[in-house]
């Protein structure tokens, strides 16, 4: 839950603010996170800054290291939480349901009560017809690590719910020799290329894809936030790729308030946090969903318990055919002529932005330069102009 | 910074680890990390002068090549170099906005890499040559 909120907090406020709080056509200099507080106040940036950091020192204390933990052990955890800490984390929690709660208003306040966002959000250049994949408990609400996978189609109705185990019978990996991502499809309808629509078998994960895959979130103000977007948005389930914003902002309250819930469950503190395995492993298959997405990672290991082969689809990996569909979807849409200046690219860059496609995080190399090409061709595909950021 | 397991990605740690060896650690913190982002403010927060060591890859000098850098050097605008975080310099700027204390000099050091993505724990021969020149040079800035 901690992770949730320090990624789902940076993604809202640094990436996605800007565009909205500031402008998706303002200057460029002014469209980011300093750009933010300008508007928004010193405060409010001061809060943003409070609770990601608070988020990332639960993590800290229990992983020992806030993002790549380095607590896990085979059979469980290498040390239990102490009271003193489940205290302190109590704390945090019951302040992060209160900023998740300033989130929501602060998006209704800035980006719902302005039509020309609402049109933003609900105009045919950022939507796409897709399925949708995400984790669910047995009530259908929203999981983040356990329970079954379901997929719903482009009208919202169940096409399948399956074990994590039985992951390869449904999901299928096609390749294309311009890209090193594979692109992922459903196997019940098989790759059709880069179309959405009810034909296509192209699925979309990440908080959009959750909430539509799901029948509602398992916390009280989390629900009541749910069913708000589907009513304000016209019922489920929502196409429109810019409303994962808003989607991103409703999990950081599920996620706030079932971090409160776990830890007042006096479990939280029980010392049985490891059972050490006694046999040795052949195959293991787990999902989970990581903010971005659905995470599937499945081991094979030899006689010595050595990993010898594996398969991972990582959440940005489920997006990537959206993510391909998106931006040609609005550079055809907003780019006419030829013409492009910054506000537009920016507009095109927002359909990407929206899954927060973690492709660039592989490494921490300074690559010295704005790794961004925007190439601009004409409609008999010859290259008229490139801006690079 | 750096990735320890990545081959060349590691070296600003391997420096890090090596002027750490070298220094009367009174007054300086050598610290590790693989982060960035919202995780600099964190960092930087509290110190009077920071001397940054990463990997750069920019493909137009030989591998191995030192670079030293200020911030005005590489990001000039505060605007997200990264599509999914803040940059070193809107850090730093948020950081003093929000009233924290936020180094007054920074300083980049980076090395030319060849391999940030393949997993190792050693660094290709160039690279892992440039390590004693780049602790001189920064021990001697620190001196």
């Amino acid at each position: 839950m901690a992770h949730y909120l320090h990624s789902h907090i940076a993604h809202f406020y640094a990436l996605a603010a800007p565009d909205f709080v500031v402008g998706p056509d303002a200057p460029v200099a002014e469209r980011n996170i300093l750009g933010v507080i300008n508007k928004v106040g010193l405060e409010i940036g001061g809060e943003v800054i409070k609770h990601r950091a608070s988020a990332q020192h639960i993590q800290e204390m229990i992983g020992g290291k806030p993002t790549h933990p380095v607590c896990n052990v085979p059979g469980g955890m290498s040390k239990p939480i102490t009271e003193e800490e489940r205290k302190e984390i109590e704390e945090i929690a019951k302040s992060q349901v209160e900023f998740a709660k300033f989130g929501i208003k602060l998006f209704d306040d800035v980006v719902l009560k302005n039509k020309t966002y609402v049109d933003l959000i609900l105009g045919d250049v950022y939507s796409l017809k897709t399925n949708y994949m995400g984790l669910v408990d047995k009530n259908n609400k929203v999981n983040f690590y356990d329970g079954d996978i379901r997929v719903v189609d482009t009208e919202g109705n169940e096409i399948v719910k399956f074990k994590d185990s039985d992951y390869l019978n449904y999901i299928g990996e096609h390749v294309e020799e311009w890209s090193y991502l594979k692109f992922p499809y459903l196997k019940s309808i098989g790759w059709k290329g880069l179309v959405d629509g009810k034909d296509s078998g192209i699925y979309r994960v990440a908080p959009l894809g959750r909430l539509n895959a799901a029948d509602g979130m398992a916390t009280p103000i989390a629900q009541e936030n749910y069913e708000r977007f589907y009513d304000t948005l016209g019922g489920k389930p929502v196409h429109a790729t810019l409303a994962q914003h808003w989607a991103r902002l409703i999990e950081i309250v599920y996620a706030a308030e079932r971090l409160l819930e776990l830890v007042t469950d006096p479990e939280i503190t029980s010392k049985n946090v490891r059972t050490i395995p006694t046999e040795t492993p052949t195959e293991g298959i787990g999902v989970v969903e990581a903010p971005r997405g659905t995470l599937i990672h499945h081991y094979f290991t030899d006689e010595k318990g050595i990993v010898k082969d594996v398969n991972i689809i990582v959440a940005t990996v489920n997006n990537y055919p959206s993510m391909c569909m998106s931006i040609r979807k609005a550079a055809q849409g907003l780019i006419k002529n030829g013409k492009v200046n910054d506000g537009l690219l920016n507009m095109v860059e927002m359909a990407f932005r929206a899954y927060d496609p973690c492709l660039a995080c592989a490494t921490h190399s300074l690559p010295g330069e704005m790794p961004l090409i925007a190439n601009i061709y004409n409609s008999k595909k010859e290259l008229i102009e490139t801006i690079k950021r | 910074m750096g990735n320890p397991i990545l081959t060349d990605d590691r070296v600003g740690i391997l420096i890090a680890r090596k002027l750490k060896e070298n220094l009367d650690l009174k007054d300086i913190d050598v610290k590790e990390t693989n982060q960035a982002g919202f995780y600099l403010i964190d960092l930087l927060a509290g110190y009077d002068r920071v001397i940054i060591i990463d990997s750069i890859k920019t493909k137009k000098n030989r591998v191995g090549t030192i670079y030293r850098f200020s911030l005005e050097d590489l990001f000039t605008t505060p605007r997200l170099v990264s599509i999914h975080e803040i940059d070193l310099n809107t850090a730093i700027e948020l950081g003093k906005k929000l009233g924290l204390k936020m180094p007054d000099e920074v300083i980049l050091y980076a090395v030319e890499i060849e391999d940030n993505t393949t997993f190792s724990e050693k660094c290709t021969p160039d690279v892992e040559r440039a390590i004693p020149l780049a602790v001189k040079m920064i021990l001697e800035v620190i001196k």
